[in-house]
């Protein structure tokens, strides 16, 4: 327990160190914010105006303490590139993100997992040759490469999924909309499910073939047991601990994937508001999304450390031997 | 397939990849130049590949001079995008001949005064002097049919007719009419740069962060790691996009913060190495003749860590390259540089979508992923050559589980049956003798277990593990297996059960005679049955005992649910039935109640072999295998834990196979003995007769060595007596 504290003290310290270094990052940016949405025909006055507007033209000190308490109070301030309040961009993006990331994560996760037991029971079939052949492409194929190639097979040549967007403009009326909607999603899910699935793949069989190699497998097949249950409860079971701990630390990785898979779909969700942020110095928002990210960053590998106790025995109860 | 050809292909797939990164890293140092491309805009924006569309305008230009004053072309195609006239006019005028009609397209000046002329077909003031609407597109007026077409001049000058067609060069033109052919060269280069260069920093990065940390130790080490797995945790996109863009976009900042984000995979594995090489007793040696720390670090750790380094250089380029494009894709790389990113980057926001214009999307994306399948496959083969255990991971073995590939060679009825009366005939305690004749117990009482000319042929190996052996287990009966280690025993234990690893050829009868009542016997033969059938045998009627019983648990289920988990699959009982009856097994090999909910890993050895025989127990089976059940213990667990089992073996009436290389163990609680040696069985029959009267070479050098242990036992007690 007192080991779990000390994690979560380090994880503290993490998020503070996150929180100044957002703080002076983008603040020793080359590029003014005001440039961004000031017509340079204005005056000094205005410009001085527009500063003091802003907050920029107080000292340092006490724009750090205003930061500190507005992420901490996670009201982020307002966006410079919309003058809409940080959090209001948020509610409205990070939904799409989420309903987009989680499925296809988890749908990765467990196609990948059912191919890559499958791989590893039947070595040389043609499930490992699939297995193999998928892992090599999600590591070697650009993601957005082959969500390009999709777009122009599915939206351009063969228009069965929209070419971009979230959804409709105008969307739909009623239950229409939610369907618009999904109808929007499938492609971009479809596509980070089809370059992530064969990373899990390959992972899972190599350690499946290490695990089915245990003298307990072989114990398990002598007892009689039929071949699915000493696959799925006695092998697949015994690595669960590190499956479980790669799949939420791989959590915070996604958000790259969403950057992209956003960017090429044209989606309303916060991977493209990150990257807008950042690149239109709009310190609020990229500050507030960078927050975010360490904040989904540490819970996940708190939450690893607790799962892993969780279902491992060894972990859990160790030291009688 | 034939046999060399296929080594041939083999050696030609091994060639592949290398000979494609020599392709690339040529194309890369030499640029489009030396192919005849050039940079720059060319043609129309989003023409056609010149291939691909063969009624599409091609590119073209023709020529009028003082030394030829006419050119003709042959025009079967559309009307192209544009055309435009060039050049210097000194008398007289330009004429174009079209097969419908003809046009002047320039005329020199009023007063014959030299023009330079740069006319292009979209200008209004061409159009009307040409006399045609401003709204009417020119080229479909100067190319209306397929025919001859002629340029000519009358008068002096030098002029050129440009023509601009839908389709230019090997890939077509991008958004600005650049030829994307030229621009795919020029990616490479950036592609190669980025992928080795960042790979490279971040290896020597990586390399001596892992020196320092493995070999420094303390609290370097523990800072190292920290970073380490800090920098792992992050999601590298964000933060790289936040430093392109705080540190500006150029290639070698690209280069910089690339490696700075991927020296950690690295950073560990020589850490390790360099942990496991530290205290190796050659380097302990080195220390000892008063070698440097430094010394020993560069002049032999780095040598040792250098394959694998290699292997981790070329399969860290994918990701470099791959990064590079995705920060390329987002527009955050130096515009003037052309990348494979980059093209892409521009394909998706200039509307190559609305153009329809996927060859601006295939080429720069095939590049990436051949360019890293490429490195990925290099990789593999450095990390198979530095480690060659990893090269028989990637030889695709038959299943793990399930069926053997081949068919067993199996007894036919007759053949079952000739051998089944050879054992009723060897009657109870005589020995039966002659090769190939049936060893051991005969069949006492049933139901019993004959193996008949049992052979085991491992994958890859022509020396069969076990070759034609023959021996029965009978109901009520303790049979020893002895011989020493690698002389099959445990191959032809494994083999009752179909436990052998996939792959294995077994060949010969493993017959279950059973008593259904009295007239009728029934005979099974396990060796064919298939997976699914030999489970109604395994546990049920014969139940194993694992070799030292170490790692024979799955680490995450309770003693009690090994137990309660075969109950409830074999005998159909409920939890609460199946939980009081692994208790009372529990018990009966002398574990108490604590241990049911105990996992594997807080049992000690013998108590580990106590939980096993209780799980054997469990559906009171007809036969018991124990592979070697006590080699693992001290002495006194030993005979303890063996005395056990034979008891319960009594008691139950089951048989028991007990494979031992501990002739003394063995004597003292068997009924019979088989001896096997190289794989063969050489003798057998009742224990005394064994001991006492075995004419058999082997078996007396056995005999005589007890013998031998005893005296000196004997000789050191009287010895111990007499102080």
């Amino acid at each position: 327990m007192s080991a779990f504290l000390k994690r979560l003290g380090g994880a503290v310290a993490v998020l503070a160190l996150v929180l100044a270094l957002n703080f002076v990052l983008f603040r020793i940016m080359p590029g003014d914010p005001l440039t961004g949405i000031m017509d340079p025909r204005f005056s000094p006055e205005a410009k001085r105006q527009l500063a003091a507007q802003w907050g920029l033209d107080r000292p340092m000190s006490e724009q750090f303490a205003v930061y500190i308490r507005e992420m901490l109070s996670f009201r982020f301030g307002l966006s410079m590139m919309t003058g809409r309040p940080v959090w209001e961009e948020l509610r409205s993006r990070v939904p799409n993100t989420v309903a987009l990331l989680l499925p296809a994560l988890l749908l990765s996760a467990a196609l990948g997992i059912w191919l890559g037991v499958k791989a590893a029971r039947s070595r040389g079939s043609k499930t490992e040759r699939l297995v193999l052949l998928s892992g090599a492409v999600s590591f070697s194929f650009p993601s957005f490469f082959v969500q390009l190639l999709l777009l122009l097979c599915f939206a351009y040549v063969w228009p069965l999924f929209p070419l971009r967007g979230t959804s409709s403009i105008p969307p739909p009326p009623g239950a229409a909309a939610f369907f618009d909607y999904l109808w929007h999603l499938a492609l971009p899910l479809f596509s980070l499910v089809l370059m992530s699935f064969g990373s899990w793949a390959l992972y899972i069989r190599n350690m499946m073939v290490k695990t089915l190699g245990e003298d307990y497998v072989l114990m398990a097949r002598a007892r009689g047991l039929p071949r699915r249950r000493v696959l799925w409860n006695h092998a697949f079971r015994s690595i669960l601990p590190p499956v479980l701990t790669i799949f939420l630390l791989s959590l915070p990785g996604v958000v790259s994937g969403a950057v992209i898979t956003e960017t090429v779909f044209s989606l309303h969700g916060a991977g493209r508001f990150l990257l807008e942020a950042t690149n239109s110095h709009d310190y609020p928002s990229a500050g507030a999304a960078f927050f975010l990210l360490a904040l989904l960053t540490v819970t996940c590998n708190l939450l690893a450390d607790l799962l892993y106790v969780f279902v491992d025995p060894r972990v859990r109860r160790g030291g009688v031997q | 397939m034939s046999g060399p050809k296929r080594l041939k292909t083999k050696k030609l797939k091994s060639l592949l990849s290398p000979l494609c990164l020599f392709v690339l890293a040529a194309l890369a140092i030499l640029g489009p130049e030396a192919l005849g491309l050039q940079d720059g805009p060319q043609a129309p924006p989003y023409a056609k590949p010149d291939w691909l569309d063969r009624s599409a305008a091609p590119a073209a230009a023709l020529r009028a001079d003082a030394a030829r004053t006419s050119q003709t072309l042959d025009w079967s195609y559309s009307a192209p995008l544009r055309v435009s006239l060039t050049g210097r006019l000194d008398s007289g005028s330009v004429l174009w001949n079209t097969p419908e009609s003809a046009f002047v397209l320039a005329g020199a000046g009023a007063a014959g005064e030299k023009r330079e002329l740069d006319l292009d077909a979209r200008d209004i003031a061409f159009k009307r002097s040409l006399g045609v609407s401003p709204f009417v597109s020119l080229p479909s007026v100067l190319f209306p049919a397929k025919g001859e077409y002629r340029l000519s001049l009358t008068g002096s000058g030098d002029v050129t007719l440009k023509i601009e067609g839908g389709r230019w060069g090997w890939l077509g033109t991008d958004q600005r009419g650049r030829d994307v052919a030229a621009l795919f060269v020029r990616g490479i280069r950036v592609s190669l740069l980025v992928g080795i260069a960042a790979t490279l920093i971040a290896t020597l990065l990586g390399l001596s962060f892992g020196l320092l940390s493995g070999y420094a130790g303390g609290l370097t080490d523990a800072l190292i790691m920290r970073a380490v797995d800090v920098l792992l945790s992050i999601p590298t996109l964000p933060i790289l996009m936040v430093a392109a863009s705080l540190w500006g976009k150029s290639l070698w900042n690209l280069v910089l913060l690339l490696s700075v984000f991927s020296w950690m995979g690295t950073a560990r594995t020589v850490r390790s190495m360099t942990l496991s090489l530290r205290d190796a007793p050659w380097v302990e040696g080195l220390r000892a003749l008063g070698a440097r720390r430094f010394y020993i670090l560069f002049r032999h750790l780095v040598p040792e860590a250098l394959p694998l380094l290699l292997a981790n250089v070329a399969l860290g380029v994918p990701g470099a390259i791959l990064a590079e494009a995705g920060l390329a894709f987002l527009g955050l790389s130096d515009p003037r540089v052309p990348s494979w990113g980059r093209m892409l980057h521009e394909a998706h926001t200039f509307g190559a979508f609305t153009n329809g214009a996927w060859w601006t999307i295939l080429p720069p994306g095939l590049g990436i992923s051949l360019i890293c399948l490429t490195f990925m496959d290099i990789g593999r083969k450095l990390e198979e050559r530095s480690d060659p255990r990893l090269a028989g991971v990637a030889d695709p073995c038959t299943p793990l589980l399930g069926a053997s590939p081949q068919p067993p060679i199996t007894l036919n009825p007759d053949q079952r049956e000739g051998t089944l009366s050879r054992f009723r005939q060897t009657h109870n305690g005589s020995r039966a003798s002659g090769p190939g004749g049936v060893r051991g117990g005969a069949l006492k009482s049933l139901p019993a277990l004959c193996l008949s000319g049992l052979s085991v042929f491992y994958r890859g190996r022509e020396v069969p593990a076990v070759r034609e052996c023959s021996f029965s287990v009978s109901k009520g009966e303790v049979v020893g297996l002895v011989g020493e280690s690698g002389s099959g025993k445990t191959s032809a234990l494994m083999a009752i059960p179909r436990l052998l690893p996939a792959g294995t050829l077994v060949t010969g009868g493993i017959l279950y005679v059973a008593k259904e009542n009295v007239e009728k016997e029934t005979v099974t033969d396990l060796a064919q049955l298939g997976e699914e059938a030999v489970n109604g045998w395994r546990w049920r009627r014969i139940a194993l005992v694992p070799q030292g019983a170490m790692n024979s648990f799955t680490p995450h289920l309770t003693i009690e649910r090994h137990i309660t988990e075969v109950l409830e699959f074999h005998l159909r009982v409920t939890r609460r039935e199946a939980k009081s009856r692994a208790a009372e097994l529990l018990r009966t090999v002398g574990l108490d109640g604590s241990f049911a909910a105990r996992y594997p890993h807080e049992l000690s050895g013998g108590q580990k072999q106590r939980a096993a025989l209780a799980a054997a127990l469990s559906c009171n089976p007809d036969f018991l295998l124990a592979d070697e059940p006590t080699t693992a213990l001290d002495v006194i667990t030993q005979k303890e834990v063996l005395d056990m089992t034979v008891r319960l073996v009594r008691e139950r009436g089951m048989g028991l196979l007990l494979v031992t290389h501990d002739l003394p163990l063995a004597a003292g609680v068997c009924d019979t003995l088989v001896v096997m040696k190289d794989g063969a069985v050489t003798d057998g029959g009742p224990v005394r007769e064994v001991i006492e009267h075995s004419e058999h070479p082997y078996t007396r050098r056995l005999v005589r060595a007890i013998r031998d242990m005893e005296n000196l036992s004997a000789d050191s007690e009287t010895e111990g007596g007499g102080i």
